[in-house]
C-alpha cells in the first residue's frame, strides 16, 4: 500500500471527531503497511483549520475553492 | 416528472434469530420473513407523493430474482406506473459499487428527471449505491433526504446531518436523492390493492440486455469481497449501582481507581 488518504470532515468550521478517529486508523495502518497517511482538506477558508491537522498526517493536501464553500462530506 | 425509484428486498432481521450459514459469509435465510427495505418505502411513497402533486411517472427498478416481483409488486399496488426487474446470475454477489453499474445501464435506457433510493438498506447497510449511481450517471445527489420540495427545474431538499443538524439544499434536476425513514408516512397496501396489480408486467433485463462485459458486475465486478461474518463478541453485563448520590459516587471513584481510570 503506498498512500491512504483520510477525507477530513469539518463542520461549520469545526473538526468533526470522526476525522481524527480516521486519521487514527489511518496512521496505525500506515505503520503497519510502510506507507504514509494524507489528509484532504475541502473548502474554502479553512487553511487555519487545516493547520490543527499537521501533526496528526504525515502531509496534509488542502484544496480551497469558491465552488467548495458548502461543501461537506 | 419523470421518477425512478430503486429498492430492494431484503429479510428483516431486527426481530430475527440469525444463524450463519455453512459458507460463513452470509446469515441463514430460511424462516426469514422478507420485505421491502424500510427505507426504499418510504423512497417509493415519496415518489408516488410527487407525482400525485405535479403529474408524472414512476418506474420502480430492483435487481434480483423472481421473489423481487414480490417487493416490485407493493411499489405497484402503492401506486407506481411500471416495473423493472434485473436480472441474471452474472449479478451475484455485487457489493454497492457493482450494483450501481448495473442500475446506472438500466437507468441510462429511460427518460428521468429525479431518481430516488433508501439512505441505506437493512441487510447490508453500506448506503453506497444512491451515491455510486449518481456519479455513474453524471447527475448531482443529496444523501439522506427528510424532505423535499419542489420548483420548478430544481428541487429545495432537506438533509438530515448528525447532532440534529438539518441542511438544506437547492439541486439541480435531474438528480439523485437517497431517502430517509420518517420523511413521510408511507401508505398501506392491501390485499386487494396487491391483487390487482397481479397481472401487470413486469419488464425483465438481463446483462445482454445491458452494455456491461462479465467482469463489470456481479463478484468478479465488486471492489469489496465479504470473507466471513460474525456476532459480536458478547461482552460482561453492566453493573448496576445503586444507593444515595454519596455512596454512588464513592462507589463509582473506587471502580474508577480499582480499574486505572484515574491517572
Amino acid at each position: 500500500m503506498k498512500e491512504i488518504f483520510v477525507l477530513a470532515e469539518h463542520r461549520q468550521g469545526q473538526w468533526r471527531d470522526i476525522t481524527f478517529e480516521m486519521l487514527s486508523k489511518g496512521r496505525q495502518l500506515a505503520e503497519r503497511f510502510g506507507s504514509e497517511v494524507h489528509a484532504v482538506v475541502l473548502g474554502k477558508g479553512v487553511a487555519n483549520l487545516a493547520e490543527a491537522l499537521r501533526s496528526l498526517a504525515h502531509r496534509v493536501l488542502l484544496v480551497e475553492d469558491e465552488r467548495l464553500e458548502v461543501f461537506n462530506s | 416528472m419523470n421518477i425512478i425509484v430503486c429498492v430492494k428486498r431484503v429479510p428483516e432481521t431486527a426481530e430475527a434469530d440469525l444463524m450463519i450459514d455453512k459458507t460463513g459469509k452470509d446469515v441463514m435465510k430460511s424462516g426469514l420473513v422478507f420485505d421491502l427495505n424500510e427505507w426504499d418505502s418510504y423512497a417509493i411513497e415519496e415518489a408516488i407523493r410527487l407525482k400525485e402533486k405535479q403529474g408524472g411517472h414512476v418506474t420502480v427498478i430492483s435487481m434480483g430474482g423472481e421473489e423481487a416481483n414480490e417487493s416490485l409488486r407493493k411499489c405497484l399496488a402503492m401506486g407506481a406506473d411500471d416495473a423493472v426487474r434485473l436480472t441474471d446470475p452474472a449479478f451475484e454477489g455485487a457489493d454497492g459499487y457493482a450494483t450501481a453499474r448495473v442500475l446506472a445501464e438500466s437507468i441510462g435506457q429511460l427518460p428521468f428527471d429525479l431518481i430516488l433510493t433508501g439512505t441505506q438498506a437493512e441487510d447490508d447497510g453500506y448506503g453506497q449505491v444512491g451515491g455510486a449511481l449518481a456519479e455513474l450517471l453524471g447527475i448531482p445527489h443529496a444523501t439522506v433526504v427528510s424532505q423535499i420540495e419542489a420548483e420548478g427545474k430544481k428541487l429545495k431538499v432537506h438533509r438530515e446531518l448528525e447532532g440534529g443538524l438539518e441542511e438544506i439544499l437547492e439541486i439541480d434536476l435531474p438528480a439523485l436523492l437517497t431517502i430517509q425513514t420518517g420523511i413521510n408516512e408511507p401508505r398501506y397496501v392491501s390485499i386487494m390493492g396487491i391483487r390487482k396489480v397481479a397481472k401487470k408486467e413486469i419488464k425483465v433485463l438481463a446483462a445482454k440486455d445491458l452494455t456491461l462485459v462479465a467482469n463489470e458486475t456481479g463478484l468478479s465486478g465488486s471492489d469489496t469481497r465479504i470473507e466471513k461474518i460474525s456476532f459480536p463478541p458478547t461482552t460482561g453485563a453492566a453493573k448496576m449501582i445503586e444507593g444515595n448520590p454519596e455512596e454512588v459516587a464513592l462507589n463509582v471513584l473506587n471502580i474508577l481507581k480499582d480499574k486505572g481510570g484515574l491517572a
